[in-house]
């Protein structure tokens, strides 16, 4: 009988791999339920005593965020307009170009690039900024002088982020739009009238609904897996690099993924069972 | 809570034992720490002596033994006990731990907003106060990023004794810091024992500042406490290690030089 070599160095290297995230992935979800416990509790004694960083948080998360976003929004509209106008044009739907940028744009690449974005951007820096207070030992310090370092580190960026990535999103939608139009109108022709009814009569509630959810759950990602990594770096500044960048590309392979079940749950389960919902 | 005596022991060690990623570093520690008195813990460098702090104040559990406060189990504390016991214990870091966010007045007044309700004004009041016995008042607004390592080890204390506890427990108090600045250190910790009669538990491989501020010491090795009394009965201890320890000598039972077999077969002994 011809044994079959059992290749246990790479058995054994899966198996602590995939216990070690499994160890992550529950290890996350607690911190989801103890992030929610804290802002419960904020909301029943109505004090939240990162008041402030919550101020601060949602200035850093929306307002600095901005320009950036919009820059990028801008940019995406004016390639989808430049990408889709001939093929449109050999249809001769070139009218339909308003509507082709906003499904795109609304559906899947304002919540995406936003999201992404502000993973390099916010994400990155609370994992620093938290890595570095555990390093240091403030995180202990915190709990030593009875304070929840959850409720007091995560809890008001988490609603800092619920709060404003969806706003950014908005923005994101409506500048695209607009750089789809100054393609549409200012280079083919396209009257602004029939790009903008065009971009209207294609939106359906559903588009802002998948828009909407995506973006928050974009949020939650970027705000839990950066809190996370920051809250379990041991060791110095090394493993704050390293932990911040594991943040930023997990967070993004992350995204990526609900984004696929979240498309998936609102436009391919209703086609697939014939369910017409919204 | 049961009040604690005046001089009764406001923590009570038994049996402590701790391992730490499969390292022993308390194997059976017991001792007392009487109230309103300075209790000194010395031990070699790396011999776990920031953890037994942790394990006290009650952010560490530990695997064997109890330490008791108040007559009762630490580690039976509900969350609201546990609250109550971080409310009366203050904790002095060895980097200092200062939030760097947030300017020194907002540092000593975070204690103080988290368990206290008590009007802006009144808070600012008491931070200056707090400042004014560590020497730094007029400091409110500077960020600790613009002190010196001494100065923040000052605000350290003011935080640490923002809401008058009744213990400060602190991780070397003077390491790092030049003789005079860690004099100052020890001169307030002194100072907050004498005259505001705060128990202290201070943890330090210093030995002069460890004689010159105890009332009762603690030797720690290898995970076992090998003596503890006063500071002269310290002194006149006849343990070996002990001996080698306080004089500082490379010769003695303290084994400097390894050779590797001997640390690897010191490792695999269960």
């Amino acid at each position: 009988m011809a044994a079959i070599r059992v290749p246990e160095r790479t058995l054994g290297l899966i198996g602590r791999n995939g216990i070690t995230l499994l160890r992550h992935i529950s290890s996350v979800w607690w911190l989801f339920v103890e992030t929610l416990r804290a802002l419960r509790q904020a909301a029943l004694t109505r004090r939240l005593l990162g008041e402030r960083a919550l101020y601060r948080q949602m200035e850093e998360i929306g307002v600095r965020s901005l320009p950036i976003i919009v820059f990028i929004a801008f940019l995406a509209g004016l390639i989808l307009a430049m990408q889709t106008f001939f093929q449109m044009q050999r249809l001769g739907a070139q009218s339909l170009i308003g509507g082709m940028v906003a499904i795109s744009l609304t559906r899947e690449l304002a919540p995406l690039l936003t999201a992404l974005i502000v993973a390099g951007r916010v994400g990155a820096a609370f994992t620093a900024e938290i890595g570095s207070m555990k390093v240091s030992e403030e995180v202990l310090a915190l709990e030593t002088i009875g304070i929840n370092p959850i409720g007091f580190l995560v809890a008001p960026r988490f609603l800092a982020m619920t709060i404003m990535l969806p706003c950014l999103v908005v923005f994101a939608n409506v500048l695209g739009i607009l750089g789809g139009y100054a393609i549409g109108a200012g280079h083919f022709d396209i009257s602004a009238g029939s790009y903008l009814s065009s971009a209207r009569d294609a939106l359906a509630l559903k588009d802002f609904a998948s828009s909407a959810v995506k973006s928050v759950l974009f949020g939650w990602i970027i705000v839990l897996l950066s809190c996370y990594r920051g809250l379990i770096v041991e060791g110095g500044p090394e493993e704050v690099g390293r932990s911040t960048m594991e943040a930023v590309v997990s967070s993004m392979v992350l995204i990526i993924l609900v984004d696929f079940f979240v498309t998936g749950f609102f436009y391919y389960s209703f086609y697939l069972f014939k369910v017409e919902v919204i | 809570m049961a009040p604690s005596a005046a001089t009764g022991p406001i923590i009570r060690v038994e049996n402590l034992a701790k391992r730490l990623g499969g390292r022993v570093v308390y194997d059976g520690v017991s001792f007392d720490v009487p109230a309103r008195k300075i209790t000194v813990v010395l031990g070699l460098s790396g011999e776990g002596k920031s953890t037994l702090l942790r394990i006290l104040a009650g952010t560490l559990p530990p695997d064997g033994g109890r330490v008791i406060v108040g007559g009762e189990d630490l580690a039976r504390f509900s969350p609201e006990g546990l609250r109550a016991w971080r409310r009366r214990m203050g904790m002095l870091f060895q980097a200092a731990a200062l939030f760097h966010s947030m300017t020194v007045g907002e540092n000593v007044a975070l204690p103080i907003l988290e368990h206290t309700e008590l009007d802006p004004g009144v808070i600012s009041l008491m931070v200056r106060l707090k400042l004014e016995l560590v020497g730094l008042s007029g400091f409110e607004h500077l960020r600790p990023g613009q002190l010196s390592g001494g100065m923040q080890k000052r605000v350290a204390l003011a935080r640490a004794i923002a809401l008058d506890p009744e213990v400060i427990f602190c991780d070397e108090p003077t390491a790092g810091l030049d003789p005079i600045v860690a004099g100052v250190i020890v001169k307030l910790i002194m100072d907050l024992n004498r005259r505001l009669g705060i128990t202290a538990v201070v943890v330090t491989h210093d030995i002069e500042a460890a004689f010159r501020m105890a009332d009762q010491m603690v030797m720690l090795y290898r995970g076992r406490m090998i003596a503890c009394g006063s500071p002269e009965e310290i002194r006149a201890h006849p343990d070996p290690v002990l001996r080698q320890f306080l004089s500082g000598s490379p010769e003695g039972p303290i084994p400097m030089r390894r050779s590797g077999e001997e640390f690897l077969a010191d490792l695999l002994k269960v």
